[in-house]
């Protein structure tokens, strides 16, 4: 029965800004970003829908679309569909896009070419979460290559074309990788298709894909394709180099949304095609884990651009990502989805700490702050509470989910989890250091002047502030929109070998 | 057998439909110069599309019907189609570029019809003489368009190579079909599954096959007979390097494909591995050595170097046996159509930014195109990304198409170093996008602003672009429902084999 498109709507709705812009005259350039915040909002506002009619207890797919035939000579079909996995990310870009928009008032340069380009990204984004037909996925996933590419390269700072394109090149060469594994389905899965539900049952894989060299070949190329983006050690060197040269905005949605796709495809790719390899494989995603969360940790703390420092944060805690949901317990991959959210929504912060400062004061060198507490007193105010988020204070979310992660991991692998706790130190030492030297002692005669926190970046700040405060005080409904449907993903694996273990009976 | 006039008429009019306005637009030349060029224009462009039309509805008719020398078929019509819609689009984007040159010459449209009749002859006849007949009009026509800016020395450069190349090539042809004829008797293709295999001759036989294919590798711009394309590119107007990087593609691979389809059957000839050996040297020079040019051109020839290699993996896919070769022959198709439209598009583009008189050369010149034109660089970068073949363009539904039929039949080397290689020349095709974009603009445009019609085209092209990535069900069922005259007789590679 043909229901309401709410995920369809929540996709395409941002395509209507894209439709609207050309026309604006160019005397009236400062409707294009009303225009554009306006074409984000139904979104959001589906977004909100989609939280509070989700089905809370089952891990079935809802509010499926389709499967409709859409190139029907190819058996590639129209599939969109949400479950605990993905409901949580959808939110999450959603809200992220509408306040980037706002984030990216500031924008001079070819403003219509910039808005573009950004709907289309969200676009690209919301596509990927919620597209359950592995052609689909992928055609999202390129969506969002190009705009990305040159949101970096037009509006980027210094050396954005080499940032650009090392960006560009890194993400094709897992597309590339994805592509194979995706015609390896099409050639060889029973009746041709690419349904990413269907294919969870393993006796549609036959010829080449029920044998254990090629499963294991495939395994590997989607891993490479996801890791690059999450990115994982050593997969990871494009995103420094990003972040720093890409406008504020763009780090948000790169740090905020386009990594939590890596591991949003390990879980529906890897977990879900391949759990037999996924268990032979997964003691060496913790290990992984554990390096990126220690490198990024120790790379952070030899940083001098702001920036760069928390691009680094974020490669240490999607590490956490990484060992939560290599521990193949409930508790594990709960705290790791949910890290993902988190680091969302406290990264996003702290890359926009990082513009508003910029803004001001045009360069990023940490140590050529000091004092701005004096100057900036709510910018400090803003500054501290997104940091300690981000170290993990108990009563703040990144807490909970590190702790759920912590707890889940140490089942199954005592000894690296041991290694990963050492980075609660790490990150409490970087994130404190930074603090110290950009808002603490003698205040720079430099900055005296600096107008304080804005409005409109007050505004940006705040949703994500409280979100951050009430998910460390009450985690619960993030966590039972989540839980049943990881739970699901969890279970899948106990019947090739995978000891699956509950530590709080979750 | 007494050729029958009406009938040849009948089946052939949108073929001598060419012929015959070119014949006409040569008497044009009685009217004073400025008419004189908008009256053959309006000509050409007129037979062309009727021409495009003809063809279409003939395909839609679906007869296959042989004559003395000609084969009029779904595969001669789809091909004859696109080839009249090539020289449509490129006789609209070359006008403004001609009135524009130091003087304007009318006679670019009657070369231009010329040169597609001999196209079309190509692909309708399984006759080998034929196929240098029709070679022969196409090249002698595209040596004098390549020449056309006589004052230009680059111009003139180019055509007299591609003049002397040109005819080696033929040489390699003649010489080929000799030894055929030598070892069989016959010069037509299609009785090439009554031949007893005779060992005496086997080796003239072997040899007159290889060189037969060599000649049209030579004309389809294969590795390692490249070495003409991006010398004569480089030094032709525009919109000549426009319809050779396309008209004779598509005109050559039409008639490899009859040439292919006759030899696949005979087991003597390791038919696949030569064209394997073909297509991977190809694919990996003709992307690699692009990376390194800084000439628009020359990118672009190199691009159509790599492009010819996609289409050679999809020759190989051809040779297979049994059911798979009707299945594989429209991936051929269809990326035909999509390679046709995609470099049109370009140098459509490229023909309006040279319309100002001075020919677009180095990358530098499109610095900071966007700032100036950004409708018109929009576009171009909608072209060239979709070369490049990211998704969701035709570019990217072609080639996967053809990759997808190379694994299928178990090519897998050739399919991953296709993948490869075209993941690789997406960073020569961001190069001028990067011009466009990134850099600062220095230069004054001087480029005229563009006609409506133009306008019209280049918009429905782009719409193309998108239709075919999105929505291709449609134009793939038509490519395939395209077959050649042996396979609709044959039960065997009937059209409705199935297809995974």
């Amino acid at each position: 029965m043909p229901h309401f498109p709410i995920l369809t709507l929540i996709t395409f709705s941002p395509l209507i800004g894209i439709l609207i812009i050309p026309f604006i005259p160019k005397a009236k350039e400062s409707l294009v970003k009303w225009v554009a915040l306006i074409s984000t909002l139904p979104a959001l506002g589906l977004a909100v829908k989609l939280f509070l009619d989700f089905d809370r207890t089952t891990k079935a797919i809802q509010m499926a679309e389709g499967p409709i035939d859409w190139i029907k000579p190819f058996h590639i079909q129209y599939y969109m569909g949400i479950d605990g996995l993905s409901v949580t990310m959808v939110i999450l870009t959603a809200l992220i896009s509408t306040i980037c928009i706002i984030a990216s008032w500031g924008i001079e340069k070819q403003v219509k070419g910039y808005f573009t380009l950004f709907l289309l990204l969200e676009t690209g984004m919301m596509g990927t979460f919620l597209a359950l037909d592995f052609f689909l996925f992928f055609i999202f996933w390129e969506i969002m290559l190009l705009p990305m590419y040159f949101l970096i390269g037009i509006w980027g700072g210094p050396r954005r074309e080499y940032a650009a394109i090392k960006f560009f090149l890194y993400t094709l060469a897992g597309s590339v990788l994805m592509l194979l594994v995706l015609i390896a389905f099409y050639l060889y899965s029973d009746g041709h298709t690419f349904n990413l539900i269907a294919l969870q049952d393993p006796k549609l894989h036959l010829g080449p894909l029920s044998s254990h060299g090629i499963r294991l070949a495939c395994w590997i190329g989607l891993f490479i394709a996801f890791a690059i983006k999450v990115p994982v050690f050593p997969f990871h060197t494009w995103l420094p180099d990003a972040h720093v040269e890409a406008p504020t905005a763009i780090s948000v949605i790169l740090a905020g949304i386009l990594l939590k796709l890596g591991t949003y495809g390990i879980l529906r790719f890897n977990y879900q095609l391949f759990p037999d390899i996924t268990v032979e494989l997964v003691k060496w995603v913790a290990v992984l884990g554990v390096i990126n969360i220690i490198y990024g940790a120790l790379c952070a703390m030899a940083q001098k651009d702001f920036k760069k420092l928390i691009a680094y944060s974020s490669v240490s805690h999607m590490g956490f990502v990484l060992l939560g949901i290599a521990s193949l317990t409930a508790e594990g991959i709960t705290g790791g989805v949910m890290q993902m959210f988190n680091h969302g929504t406290i990264t996003a912060q702290l890359f926009l700490i990082v513009g508003i400062i910029y803004d001001r004061a045009h360069h990023r060198d940490i140590n050529g702050f000091g004092g701005l507490a004096t100057a900036m007193p709510k910018y400090a105010v803003w500054t501290t509470i997104a940091f300690f988020a981000a170290l993990g204070l108990p009563g703040l979310s990144g807490f909970i989910s590190e702790a759920l992660i912590f707890l889940g991991s140490f089942k199954n692998w005592p000894g690296l989890t041991a290694v990963a706790v050492t980075s609660v130190v790490l990150t409490a030492a970087y994130m404190l250091w930074t603090l110290q030297r950009v808002f603490l002692g003698p205040l720079n005669e430099k900055y005296k002047d600096y107008p304080d926190i804005n409005g409109r970046e007050v505004l940006c700040l705040l949703p994500l502030a409280i979100i951050v405060l009430a998910m460390g005080v009450y985690p619960k409904p993030l966590i039972n929109m989540m839980s049943v449907s990881l739970k699901g993903i969890n279970e899948v694996l106990v019947p090739y070998g995978a000891k699956v273990a509950s530590v709080l009976g979750m | 057998m007494r050729l029958d006039v009406l009938q040849l008429w009948q089946h052939a009019w949108p073929s001598l439909t060419l012929l015959i306005a070119a014949m006409v637009s040569l008497l044009t030349s009685v009217f004073p110069s400025r008419h004189r060029a908008r009256i053959t224009a309006v000509l050409a462009a007129t037979a062309f599309l009727l021409s495009a039309q003809g063809f279409f509805h003939q395909w839609g008719l679906g007869e296959a019907k042989g004559f003395e020398f000609l084969v009029v078929d779904p595969l001669s019509n789809y091909l004859g189609a696109l080839i009249a819609l090539i020289g449509f689009i490129t006789s609209i984007a070359a006008y403004p570029y001609i009135l524009s040159q130091a003087e304007a010459i009318p006679e670019f449209f009657s070369l231009l019809l010329f040169a597609a009749f001999g196209m079309t002859t190509m692909v309708m006849t399984t006759n080998l003489l034929a196929f240098v007949l029709g070679l022969e009009i196409m090249s002698l026509s595209l040596y004098v368009l390549v020449g056309l800016r006589r004052y230009d020395p680059r111009s003139g450069e180019a055509a007299f190579k591609y003049f002397l190349l040109g005819s080696v090539a033929t040489a390699f042809l003649l010489f080929g079909i000799s030894f055929f004829y030598g070892s069989t008797g016959t010069l037509d293709l299609s009785r090439i599954p009554e031949l007893l295999p005779n060992p005496e001759m086997a080796t003239l036989f072997k040899l007159g096959a290889l060189l037969i294919l060599l000649g049209f590798a030579f004309k389809v711009g294969a590795v390692p007979f490249h070495f003409w394309a991006p010398d004569v590119y480089d030094g032709a107007p525009m919109p000549v390097t426009g319809f050779m990087a396309t008209g004779v593609k598509v005109a050559a691979f039409g008639a490899l494909i009859r040439v292919v389809e006759a030899f696949a059957p005979r087991h003597e000839l390791p038919l696949q591995r030569w064209i394997v050996m073909l297509s991977f040297a190809t694919m990996i020079v003709g992307n690699l050595v692009a990376l390194r040019q800084r000439h628009l051109k020359r990118i672009l020839a190199y691009s159509s170097i790599a492009h010819a290699g996609y289409l050679l993996l999809g020759m190989a896919t051809l040779v297979g046996t049994g059911e798979i070769r009707a299945a594989a022959l429209s991936p051929i198709l269809f990326y035909l159509l999509v390679y046709s439209l995609l470099t049109l598009g370009v140098f459509s583009v490229l023909t309006i930014l040279s319309s100002g008189g001075q020919e677009l050369n180095d990358l530098k010149d499109l610095d900071g195109l966007s700032e100036k034109r950004p409708v018109l660089s929009a576009v171009l970068s909608v072209f060239f990304i979709s070369l490049a073949g990211v998704p969701p363009t035709a570019g990217f539904l072609a080639k996967y198409y053809l990759f997808s039929q190379a694994i299928q039949v178990g090519l897998y080397p050739l399919a991953i170093a296709g993948i490869l290689a075209s993941a690789v020349s997406l960073y020569y095709y961001l190069g001028p996008i990067v011009r466009m974009y990134f850099h600062s603009h220095e230069k004054t445009w001087q480029a005229p602003g563009v006609m409506a019609s133009l306008r019209l085209l280049l918009a429905l092209m782009v719409a193309g672009v998108f239709y075919l990535g999105l929505f291709p069900a449609s134009t793939l069922e038509i490519s395939r429902r395209t077959v050649p005259i042996r396979a609709l007789e044959a039960p065997l590679a009937s059209p409705s084999a199935k297809l995974p």
